[in-house]
């Protein structure tokens, strides 16, 4: 059963069942009320009558013989005088024998009787109707008689059957009220759970977007608020994990790519070779081809071994000198630049960084060589050292062809490559960037890349000192 | 002669496509990126287009549209191996396509079926005294018909577009029979040898040592 019913039936029932227990006491009482009112009444009146008879026959002569015809008399005349002349009244003598009875009723009360008593009375029903029978005993020097008063108290009955009555009309209209607006009450009561459910499906769904509105203050409120919480974590999970997997696919795309091009041109030129009569001039020609390709993924090969070696690398860092880092890729791209004619101005000052020599070096080998990959003949390039405090910075910076801004995030995805041709002829294979990242990280070092088209490239790395490490 | 763009920004496989192409007797130029390629399209009319689909400046599916609209039918090359690449690039409108890396004899054949497709070749090709109908797969010689089986047809159409190549077995295998060659060299020689009967081709259909079969046509 859905919550809303059971709220909404529990509801009911509680409601229902209390005004049934209220209304059944409120009529009850008032029914008790009435009816000891009107016994109190009915007695009031009957001792009057009860004092009435004594007086009456107390001032007859002691000797009066004809006391039952008096006694008969003196009823009748008090019976005129009574406030409902109608009442039922008999006057018992000794023996029980009916001495006088101005309407015709049997009452078994006379025979309940007990030794002593003044007055005794009960409720009867006699013909389905209910009578107020009151019994009083009447004693004095005249004898004992019983007068009894009976009267019919119907209406008390009959006005609880109708109080009965209209209150159940009243409670089948309440009911029938209370049930719409109790219904409307579930409704809202469990609007935001319906809304929550909703959410939760469409986030099922596929819908990561899908958030509630939290409406209040209460619990369910809070579980809105828990689940849109729950649901921001997810979305970001899930973003992650597929940008990762998207990241995965380029990479292996790319990575796929890169290979099969240079193994077309093996391919192809080797199968020319083999079957083909070429001239010595074109299987000089393929032959180099097929040379420079099979170089290339050599390249390749070992660049992308570096990237998966780091990749599982713990690296030590062991404190370096900056002069003799800097030298080692001073020399190590000397050849480089001097084919292109590109001039490298070095301006270090002396300090300690701490890292991995070989690690360093071919980061910077890398970027110097993304440099000189992007002047042209007759560039410049400033490799520069600072000791900064806590910090040492370097920066490289060419005055190359630079990088359109929107593609500077991209560049270090594995793969990029911002104009392809240029990186092909250049002899890279798009991974350089990609590896220097790496090893940034594995530093726990920080970088920026700064860049405008046809101005040049800054690229500042700050590694942080050891000590200051150790504090933070 | 049919002319043919190459649009590929390698250059080992630009010239690679060319050297083959030229060698088949097609008339080629080369574009190094889809801004030439566009260029070389509007400037020239072309019998077929290759084009990669990795290009700078302008991509290969761009590239692809601008051919289609002008009409000129394009074998894409791609790299890109997977069947949903494929199936976009043909989407897109290609006419056929070739993954890197590829046989020569691959290339030129599915060069001559697009072209043929769209009619750009003569249903018949004239060789020597043979006349090879291609669409009704018959063959002449000397005007009277030559009863061929449909693998020596096969065989034989594969001799004509590449003469003066060497090809080995496994290529022969693996194009005519169109299954994986597993060494099963007496099938391909028995069916050579009744090819050269039936045609007259003994002297030109000439066995490579260790290699296979050279068509030599001078």
């Amino acid at each position: 059963m859905k919550l809303f019913w059971k709220q909404f039936i529990t509801m009911m029932c509680f409601i229902i069942l209390a005004f049934m227990l209220f209304g059944n006491i409120l009529i009850h009482t008032s029914f008790q009320m009435t009816l000891s009112r009107e016994t109190k009444r009915g007695i009031e009146e009957m001792e009057m009558f009860q004092y009435a008879l004594l007086a009456s026959l107390e001032g007859l002569p002691d000797d009066y013989q004809a006391i039952e015809l008096a006694i008969t008399e003196i009823a009748k005349s008090i019976q005129k005088n009574l406030e409902n002349p109608q009442n039922m009244v008999t006057i018992y003598d000794e023996n029980k024998h009916v001495l006088y009875q101005n309407k015709k009723y049997k009452s078994k009360l006379i025979h309940k009787k007990q030794e002593q008593f003044s007055e005794i009375w009960q409720i009867s029903q006699q013909n389905g109707k209910h009578y107020l029978e009151i019994l009083f005993l009447v004693k004095g020097d005249f004898g004992t008689y019983y007068l009894e008063a009976d009267r019919s108290i119907e209406y008390v009955y009959k006005e609880r059957e109708q109080l009965y009555d209209s209150y159940k009309a009243v409670l089948f209209v309440i009911s029938f009220v209370l049930a719409a607006l109790s219904f409307l009450f579930s409704i809202r009561l469990t609007n935001p759970i319906r809304k929550l459910s909703y959410a939760t499906r469409a986030f099922a769904d596929g819908n990561y977007k899908s958030r509630v509105k939290k409406k209040g203050n209460d619990e369910v409120a809070d579980l809105m608020a828990d689940f849109n919480q729950m649901a921001d974590q997810l979305e970001n999970n899930i973003w992650e994990i597929q940008e990762n997997a998207r990241r995965q696919k380029e990479f292996t795309e790319a990575f796929s790519h890169e290979l099969k091009t240079p193994l077309t041109s093996i391919i192809g030129y080797a199968d020319m070779l083999r079957s083909r009569q070429l001239t010595e001039e074109d299987v000089t020609m393929s032959a180099d081809y097929i040379f420079h390709q099979g170089k290339r993924l050599e390249r390749l090969a070992l660049k992308m071994l570096e990237l998966t070696y780091l990749d599982k690398q713990e690296i030590t860092l062991q404190k370096l000198s900056v002069k003799e880092l800097v030298s080692y890729v001073e020399t190590s791209t000397q050849k480089l630049l001097q084919e292109k004619g590109i001039t490298l101005e070095v301006q270090v000052m002396d300090g300690m960084v701490y890292g991995d020599m070989d690690l360093l070096q071919s980061l910077f080998f890398n970027l110097i060589d993304n440099s000189r990959k992007a002047c042209e003949k007759n560039g410049a390039i400033l490799f520069s050292g600072k000791l900064l405090e806590g910090s040492y910075q370097f920066i490289v910076q060419d005055n190359g062809c630079g990088i359109p801004e929107e593609e500077i995030g991209k560049i270090t995805e594995a793969f990029y490559m911002v104009d392809k041709s240029r990186a092909r002829k250049e002899g890279g294979a798009g991974i350089g960037m990609a590896l220097c990242q790496k090893i940034i990280s594995l530093h726990q070092a920080e970088w920026e890349i700064q860049s405008k088209v046809g101005e040049g490239t800054r690229v500042t790395i700050s590694f942080i000192t050891k000590e200051r490490q150790g504090k933070g | 002669m049919n002319k043919i763009l190459i649009v590929e920004d390698e250059e080992a496989i630009a010239n690679l496509i060319y050297m083959n192409l030229k060698n088949a007797g097609y008339f080629c130029e080369i574009a190094y990126d889809g801004q030439e390629g566009a260029d070389k399209l509007s400037e020239n009319h072309y019998d077929l287009c290759l084009l990669d689909i990795m290009l700078p400046k302008i991509n290969g599916y761009e590239l692809l549209s601008y051919a289609k609209s002008m009409e000129i039918p394009v074998i894409f090359l791609t790299a890109k191996g997977e069947t949903a690449d494929k199936v976009e690039g043909l989407r897109a409108g290609a006419d056929d396509y070739i993954t890197k890396p590829f046989e020569i004899i691959e290339l030129l054949a599915r060069v001559e079926n697009v072209l043929r497709r769209f009619q750009k070749v003569k249903q018949t090709i004239e060789v020597l005294d043979l006349s090879i109908d291609v669409s009704s797969r018959t063959v002449l010689k000397q005007g009277k018909p030559v009863k061929l089986t449909y693998k020596e047809f096969d065989l034989l159409l594969l001799f004509v577009q590449n003469p003066n190549i060497a090809l080995y077995r496994e290529s022969i295998y693996e194009r005519v029979w169109d299954a994986p060659y597993i060494g099963d060299q007496r099938t391909i020689d028995l069916h050579v040898q009744r090819l050269r009967r039936k045609t007259g081709l003994e002297k030109q259909i000439e066995t490579v040592y260790k290699v296979g079969y050279r068509f030599n046509l001078k």
